[in-house]
């Protein structure tokens, strides 16, 4: 086995804010605008001096250091010495501005490459079948020597040309050492910086000072809460009024928003992608993600408008494009491009800086086809049918409309629209180039065209550019689309060495298993249960949806989304009240329901007109079929592979509904093996990402095609085994 | 003279075009070099770096005041040479040997320029021994030395032992400074001064040459 590793991807980027904040210039600065000027005329030119590339390699600390000699993986990452030389080169010009900016970006971009070394660490564990208990650094928790035994275990100074002074500081000095602890736990993984743990208290980056929040409730209430760590959102739960939190803090559902009255909260960029650049000036932020370093006034209240949100966040380790600055400090020239991700329900269409990978804006909105039917098979019909050219011309002017919009906002003209990247399911994809679906519609199911496309922009959108380019990933069948082959390129599923299972919780219910080796794929009808649909009081994820639930001694606890009065139940809510039922008795694993409910359904809670909501036996019927779906299509899949479910290293859950499951929960009614417990991870619309990460790269196109070609479909209808699997997957036990 | 108390009013504000024009403005007009740089530019930046010392203002407004005293000063060198402008002191800086950091010193060394010193820059892991050749190149008045780990800190001893073996110790003011460095480790080096800021750093350099 090989036990070093060199590490050349990487996606540098620059945090804006923690710059600013690294000089100290905050925006009430009187040179702040001079100051930001500056640093937009640099930083370009800065990702093109960066020279990222990182090492890793499991070793030993010798004994002395800590109580006894014990195993770690050491980890050297650097961006080399270009920056730091033309700060210094800044410097002794007296440009003393652009010297101390540069520094302070080279920074940044250090630290950006940690979550890429994180996931790298994360994988790497996956092979070396190492956990980490912990995360060491010179010179608080082991003294400055260790970084010579970093260099000589790495073999760094021969594999990536580092130096160690006599001061054992490592030349570049754009280089960070972190040092992990093994374990033989592999699902442990206690890699994160903690800054508590950090004796540097004068630190710029800190974030731990306890600090005076001055909150007003919507009742004009005061009240006062203090803070150590954590975010506002956790110190207003612990301390005080309670505040929705439907997406766990995870800055998804954007209902924990807050807004600042006085003091300087900064801009994270989760607010950025929640938020116009209005909101944000007037103080709109997610308390979830806000991280306070001074004393606030902050108020609550929260929108109360029952929209859905649609899905255009990627949790994955990193990645481009971030989110980094914001609109108002764009200038009208430099490159931009599209990425768009077409969906049956929903478009997602974003605006990125081609120079910087910076993500400027997002844009959603429902797709005007929908009218013509909810689901790919009506829409097939309907096009067969005559509204091919209808359709066409309707999903080309939503998507116009919504870049029109995005460049408006930002003060960007088309003709700086140079590339256009976009994924979608095969149906949609076809119905977007007018191709004829009459193939789709039936037995064998052929797409008209699957492979990947490379045109001029103006094919599509005759506005554009001469130069556009205009980037369609390819798909992989009828039923697994471009999506899919975007959203595994994101993950990079197709290159690494980890066996790996994405499944895309909706309709279709699209699954991909494998790593760079063999990779199988298949799509599943889960039927619209999971969003609501075909459930006799289901809802979207909507204001009062139920979408939690607890029982216990017979009493049942439910939360709504927002904290509504309860309207209905969603996809969540109803895998929740199943798996309640079934925890409780009050349902055997066949899935009836005990025979006092049987007739009227469960009664789950009372709605604003005072009718009762109730779970029935019908749907129940309904969620059992959607679970057996998707985990008769894992088992076959599985068995495919010829592998059993706790081989497979990560599960990856993409898709709207995904974010708020509790997958214990759905662990105990069998939609998902046990075995799958600590591995599942959501990542939202990796679609979205994939597109995005091609507009900034195209050459990802070559491995996007690679991916195609090594994915192998299994259809699951025709294979004698999934019935089987089918049939055993409805009962609700683990 | 008013346009002497605009140019240090536009150094102040950072506007680093209206500094050159003035400065270039006040030459046409005759006005002696040495006042525009003293009672312009430098006088400008000593404000600066009280405000600073009182923290009323930050390390951004200083950038942006010292970008425009240099523009200036850029301007006005050639007709200093002229008229045998000598500056208030010589000053070697730099970070000491086996450490890196340059942050802190490369602040140190733009407030010394701003008070009137010429500063020498010996780049980061500087070795003892060329510390002391460059003071004695440059005929300089003070050493200024920066460090930011505690495991490098030790060699500012260093660089003061080698002093006193070659019977130099006393022809130079011996200034420290960085993060882990405080007044007591200074003492106990045998260094003359400490200062924990870039701006009383100048301070300070400027009171002990003038003393
Ligand atoms: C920025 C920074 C870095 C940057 C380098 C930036 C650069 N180009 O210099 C990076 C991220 C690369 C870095 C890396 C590391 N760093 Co570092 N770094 C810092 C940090 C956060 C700020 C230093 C700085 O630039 N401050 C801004 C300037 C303006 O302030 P300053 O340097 O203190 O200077 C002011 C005064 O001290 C004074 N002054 C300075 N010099 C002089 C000289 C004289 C004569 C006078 C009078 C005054 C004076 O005036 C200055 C202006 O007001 C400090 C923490 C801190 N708060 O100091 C740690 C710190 C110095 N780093 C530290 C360490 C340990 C490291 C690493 C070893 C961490 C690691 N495990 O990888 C690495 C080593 C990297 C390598 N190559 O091997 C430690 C040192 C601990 C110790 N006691 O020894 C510190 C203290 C942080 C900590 N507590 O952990 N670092
Ligand atoms: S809790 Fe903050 S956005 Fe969901």
């Amino acid at each position: 086995m090989e036990h070093i590793k060199i590490i050349r991807e990487f996606h540098p980027r620059i945090e804006k804010e923690m710059v600013f904040r690294q000089i100290q210039c905050f925006p009430d600065s009187p040179v702040y605008e001079e100051i930001e000027d500056t640093f937009h005329d640099i930083e370009k030119n800065m990702l093109e001096l960066c020279e990222p590339a990182g090492i890793m390699a499991l070793g030993k600390i010798p004994a002395g250091y800590l109580q006894q000699e014990r195993e770690a993986i050491y980890v050297l990452v650097t961006i080399g010495s270009k920056l730091s030389a033309l700060s210094t080169k800044k410097f002794s010009e007296g440009d003393y501005v652009q010297g101390m900016l540069i520094d302070a970006v080279a920074d940044s971009l250090l630290f950006s490459l940690e979550a890429d070394i994180i996931r790298e660490l994360r994988h790497i564990c996956l092979a070396w079948k190492k956990g980490i208990s912990q995360r060491l650094e010179a010179p608080h928790d082991l003294s400055m020597h260790i970084q010579a035994e970093a260099l000589r275990q790495t073999n760094a100074g021969k594999l990536l040309g580092l130096k160690l002074s006599s001061g054992y500081m490592f030349q570049p000095i754009k280089t960070i050492c972190s040092i992990y602890l093994t374990s033989d736990n592999e699902h442990q993984f206690k890699a994160q910086h903690d800054c508590r743990n950090c004796p540097n208290a004068e630190c710029l980056l800190r974030h731990v000072e306890p600090l005076k929040i001055r909150i007003i409730n919507d009742k004009e209430k005061e009240t006062v809460v203090s803070m150590a760590d954590g975010t506002l959102l956790e110190a207003i739960q612990t301390q005080t009024d309670t505040i929705p939190s439907p997406c766990g803090g995870q800055g998804i559902c954007g209902k924990c928003r807050i807004q600042v009255l006085e003091g300087y909260l900064p801009i994270t960029s989760k607010d950025q992608e929640l938020f116009t650049d209005n909101e944000l000036a007037d103080g709109w932020r997610l308390a979830c993600r806000a991280v306070p370093g001074e004393d606030l006034t902050i108020r609550l209240k929260w929108r109360n408008e029952a929209e859905i949100s649609i899905q255009t966040n990627f949790c994955k380790g990193s990645g481009i494009p971030p989110s980094g600055i914001s609109s108002n400090q764009m200038k009208q020239s430099g490159q931009y491009g599209f990425a768009i991700d077409i969906g049956t329900t929903t478009l997602a269409v974003q605006l990125i800086s081609l120079e910087t990978g910076i993500c400027i804006d997002t844009g959603t909105r429902l797709n005007s086809q929908r009218i013509h039917g909810a689901d790919v098979i009506t829409r097939i019909q309907a096009s067969i049918n005559g509204k091919c050219k209808e359709f066409m011309e309707q999903i080309r002017s939503d998507l116009w409309q919504s870049m029109e919009i995005l460049c408006k906002k930002h003060n960007i003209s088309i003709k700086n629209i140079r590339r256009i990247a976009i994924a979608g399911n095969t149906v949609m994809i076809h119905l977007l180039m007018g191709y004829p679906c009459d193939g789709l519609g039936k037995v064998p199911f052929t797409p008209y065209r699957i492979n990947s496309l490379q045109i001029s922009g103006r094919k599509l959108f005759p506005e554009t550019d001469y130069r556009t380019d205009l980037l369609i990933y390819p798909g992989i069948s009828a039923f697994v689309g471009a999506d899919i082959v975007s959203g595994l390129c994101a993950l990079h599923m197709a290159e690494e060495e980890p066996i790996q299972l994405l499944i895309d919780l909706g309709t279709n219910g699209e699954m991909v298993l494998g790593n760079k080796n063999k990779l199988l794929v298949s799509s599943t009808a889960a039927g619209p249960a999971f969003e609501g649909g075909n459930i006799t009081r289901g809802t979207g994820s909507v204001p009062g949806a139920i979408s939690k639930a607890h029982l216990e001694n017979r009493s049942l606890d439910i939360q709504t989304i927002q904290g509504h009065a309860p309207v209905g139940i969603c996809g969540t809510g109803v895998i929740e009240l199943a798996a309640e039922l079934v925890r409780n008795g009050e349902m055997d694993e066949t899935g009836r329901l005990k025979d006092h409910w049987f007739e009227s359904g469960f009664p789950v809670a009372l709605d604003p007109q005072g009718e009762q909501i109730c779970l029935t036996q019908k749907d129940i019927r309904e969620i059992q079929l959607a679970k057996a779906a998707v985990r008769s299509g894992i088992e076959v899949l599985l068995a495919n592979y010829g592998i059993t479910a706790d081989q497979v290293d990560l599960v990856y859950v993409a898709g709207g509904f995904g974010y708020q499951l509790d997958y214990e929960k759905a662990i105990v009614i069998g939609m998902f093996p046990a075995a799958f417990s600590e591995k599942l991870q959501t990542v939202g619309n990796s679609s979205l990402r994939g597109a995005a990460e091609l507009l900034c790269n195209p050459k990802i196109m070559r491995k996007a095609a690679k991916t195609a070609a090594l994915a192998e479909e299994i259809n699951l209808s025709a294979d004698p085994a999934f019935q089987e699997a089918y049939m055993e997957a409805m009962f609700f036990e683990e | 003279m008013a346009i002497i108390q605009e140019i240090s009013e536009y150094l102040q504000k950072g506007r680093a075009k209206n500094v050159k024009a003035l400065v270039q403005q006040a030459l046409d007009e005759g006005i002696d070099p040495k006042e525009i740089l003293n009672k312009g530019l430098l006088n400008g930046m000593m404000i600066i770096g009280g405000k600073f010392k009182r923290n009323e203002i930050f390390v951004p407004e200083v950038l942006v005041a010292a970008r425009a005293m240099n523009a200036g000063i850029t301007i006005l060198k050639p007709k200093l040479v002229e008229v045998g402008n000598e500056p208030i002191g010589r000053v070697v800086i730099g970070t000491v040997e086996g450490d890196l950091h340059d942050i802190g010193k490369n602040l140190v060394g733009m407030m010394l320029q701003g008070a009137g010193f010429e500063v020498i820059d010996l780049g980061v892991d500087v070795k003892p021994e060329v510390f002391i050749e460059k003071a004695e190149d440059e005929n300089a008045d003070i050493i200024c030395m920066s460090a930011l780990l505690t495991t490098t800190m030790t060699n500012m001893q260093n660089v003061i032992d080698m002093l006193k073996d070659q019977n130099l110790r006393n022809k130079y003011i011996i200034m420290v400074g960085g993060a882990p460095v405080n007044e007591s480790f200074a003492q106990e080096i045998g260094a003359d001064y400490y200062t924990p800021d870039a701006a009383s750093a100048a301070e300070t350099a400027k009171d002990a040459v003038l003393k």
